[in-house]
């Protein structure tokens, strides 16, 4: 088992939407930021995975195994946190312990309430009174007890602060130091691919546009800087998207070297993660 | 064992660290049969990505300064005089481009070049 | 399976608090009725149904199912957790009836014509109506959702009422309190039956949704 995921061809089709053949990788030991604008399929894509939706055509396989007749030895190694927490208000750590004890064949009890302590969340008390970022962290600990293999987050950064973004990217690093263990998150927050994430997956109105080594994709990608007049003498095909103001233009290119030794005399910008989306969406509109 | 990564020194990360880790070897920092940190403990402490660790690993292999043992991780090389030498001359000539990249933008002729050369050769 | 029971009863268990409280009060007041003992079996029969229920408004309003769904935990046992949930909370709720009935008839006094066996054959109606309410309902929860069975729910507890009402006025004689206390033998099997049948329903429907 080389990969994580494996993802061929899924497609499912929804009233207002389309997901179309999405393909994806995730090898065993990396971590795959999975963007996308809000709507664009991320939370779609993750929950076919998850076999709460039934797909259309197409094949998933995680962990090797098959994502509907392997459906409960996947999710015994997998760990899942989504975008809000899915505890009830009234119910306290150490209560979910028990009952997540009960449905997790290697719930590791002293462990969760190393993480409790760790995250300083305590046990006894209700979840009511807990923020944002706390309930998020309940979650990750839970998500983590049980020795998963496979981390899922959906949008589980979303909403909180640097600080503790920054701690929830640390215990990622944490986790990937076992090579046997994966991650895959979806953010709209690339400030926190660019940080952690060894590949990353673009999916834009149900489609995966991209999906590769995250140094590759900044190597790669470059933004290509020019006045009104040269702007003219840019070849289209070169143009991925493009933002033009009243004193000039950015645009997305690819092949970086290429188009340095294509382009000489203009300036070629190094590109950041968001820029790349942000350009392959707005690109769209304006071509 | 010290790694500084600058995120806006225009060269590429895994570079920076090949180059951090040859300058070790070859000074003496980093001795013959020394074990270098795993991969993944080094993408993790430097807060980058594990390929990025493994590419500079793999060129490090590469140009022969690390050996990778599967299951047992990475260590420092024996020093081939041969190569170690091969390794300094680069490593001037890549300061001394430099040198001469700068003396051309400046208008300094190869003489005067050559003169500054010797002065500095022969001592203070 | 019983880690979702287990969630239940803590969620349950704040709930159960404030039902008790006006269970208390409800008891105090059937005090002053012509037959308490029937009032507080009703009541309390009640009370375990609503909390079947409030158990799915609490896991909608935590969004606990798609969470539960990411553990291994098969659509199957989920739907059984809360068949079984609901029969214990039946059963439960029919034993503390009882002392409680009993407690409230000695301190009542006898009542005309209602002995030991009308209340408990009286009794035994009164779960099973509860546990064939909630053979009807579950499924239709599942489907929709709790959200949307708010109204269904008044229905189908109105409907039969109405329906009774309208039969005694349209003069249908009411059959015999022996043929009643026949049928009441017979209706905790009959029920019984009723919610297997419901289950399965529920499971299928349960396993073809999307959540």
């Amino acid at each position: 088992m080389d990969y994580a995921i494996e993802i061929n061809n899924l497609s499912k089709r929804f009233e207002r939407f389309h997901l179309n053949n999405v393909n994806l990788a995730l090898p065993k030991g990396s971590i795959m930021g999975f963007i996308g604008e809000n709507g664009a399929g991320k939370t779609t894509t993750i929950k076919l995975m998850l076999n709460l939706l039934k797909a259309d055509l197409g094949s998933i396989r995680i962990l090797g195994l098959d994502h509907v007749r392997d459906e409960k030895k996947i999710k015994e190694a997998t760990g899942v946190v989504f975008d809000e927490s899915s505890f009830h208000e009234n119910m306290k750590p150490k209560q979910i312990s028990k009952v997540l004890g009960r449905i997790y064949k290697e719930w590791d009890e002293p462990l969760f309430y190393e993480y409790l302590e760790r995250f300083r969340l305590p046990a006894n008390e209700d979840i009511k009174g807990f923020s944002r970022g706390m309930k998020m962290k309940l979650s990750i600990a839970a998500a983590l007890s049980h020795h998963p293999k496979l981390l899922i987050l959906d949008e589980a950064t979303s909403g909180l602060d640097p600080i503790i973004r920054n701690e929830i990217l640390d215990i990622f690093r944490e986790f990937i130091q076992d090579e046997d263990h994966s991650i895959l998150f979806s953010s709209h927050i690339t400030g926190d691919l660019e940080k952690t994430a060894d590949y990353v997956a673009f999916i834009h109105e149900g489609r995966i546009l991209f999906s590769r080594s995250k140094d590759e994709l900044i190597d790669d990608y470059g933004l290509l800087l020019c006045g009104s007049e040269d702007f003219k003498s840019i070849d289209k095909k070169d143009i991925i998207g493009y933002r033009g103001n009243r004193f000039g233009y950015e645009i997305l290119i690819r092949n970086k070297d290429q188009m340095k030794q294509k382009y000489k005399g203009l300036t070629i910008d190094s590109v950041t993660i968001e820029d790349i989306m942000l350009f392959y969406v707005k690109g769209e509109e304006s071509i | 064992m010290d790694i500084i990564i600058s995120n806006s020194s225009g060269k590429p990360i895994y570079e920076q660290i090949t180059s951090q880790i040859k300058a070790m070897i070859l000074n003496g920092t980093l001795r013959e049969g020394e074990a270098l940190p795993s991969m993944r403990l080094l993408a993790k402490e430097l807060r980058i990505s594990v390929i990025t660790t493994k590419r500079a690993y793999e060129e490090l292999e590469r140009d022969g300064f690390i050996e990778t043992v599967t299951g047992r991780g990475s260590f420092v090389a024996r020093k081939n005089l041969e190569f170690v030498r091969e390794e300094h001359l680069r490593m001037i000539e890549e300061k001394l481009q430099e040198a001469v990249d700068l003396a051309k933008t400046a208008d300094i002729s190869l003489p005067e070049m050559t003169e500054m050369l010797k002065l500095l050769y022969e001592g203070e | 399976m019983i880690g979702l029971l287990l969630k239940d009863f803590y969620i349950l268990k704040q709930y159960l608090k404030t039902m008790l409280l006006m269970a208390a009060f409800f008891v105090l007041i059937s005090t002053g009725l012509d037959n308490p003992a029937e009032f507080i079996s009703g009541f309390i029969v009640l009370i375990c149904v609503m909390m079947t229920i409030t158990s799915f408004s609490y896991d909608a309003l935590a969004n606990w199912e798609r969470y539960a769904l990411s553990m291994p935990v098969t659509r199957k046992e989920i739907v059984g957790s809360k068949y079984l949930l609901s029969l214990i909370l039946c059963l439960a709720g029919a034993a503390v009836s009882f002392p409680v009935s009993l407690a409230v008839l000695k301190m009542t006094g006898p009542v005309e014509g209602f002995g030991m066996s009308e209340y408990l054959y009286s009794s035994v109606a009164l779960i099973s109506i509860a546990y064939l309410y909630i053979a009807v309902l579950l499924p239709l929860i599942f489907k929709f959702g709790v959200e949307k069975c708010r109204l269904i729910m008044i229905a189908v507890f109105a409907a039969p009422t109405a329906a009774l009402i309208a039969l005694s006025k349209a003069g249908v004689s009411m059959p015999s309190e022996a043929s009643l206390k026949a049928f009441i033998q017979l209706l905790p099997a009959l029920v019984i039956l009723l919610n297997l049948v419901s289950y399965f329903i529920s499971v299928r429907i349960f396993s073809a949704r999307e959540i």
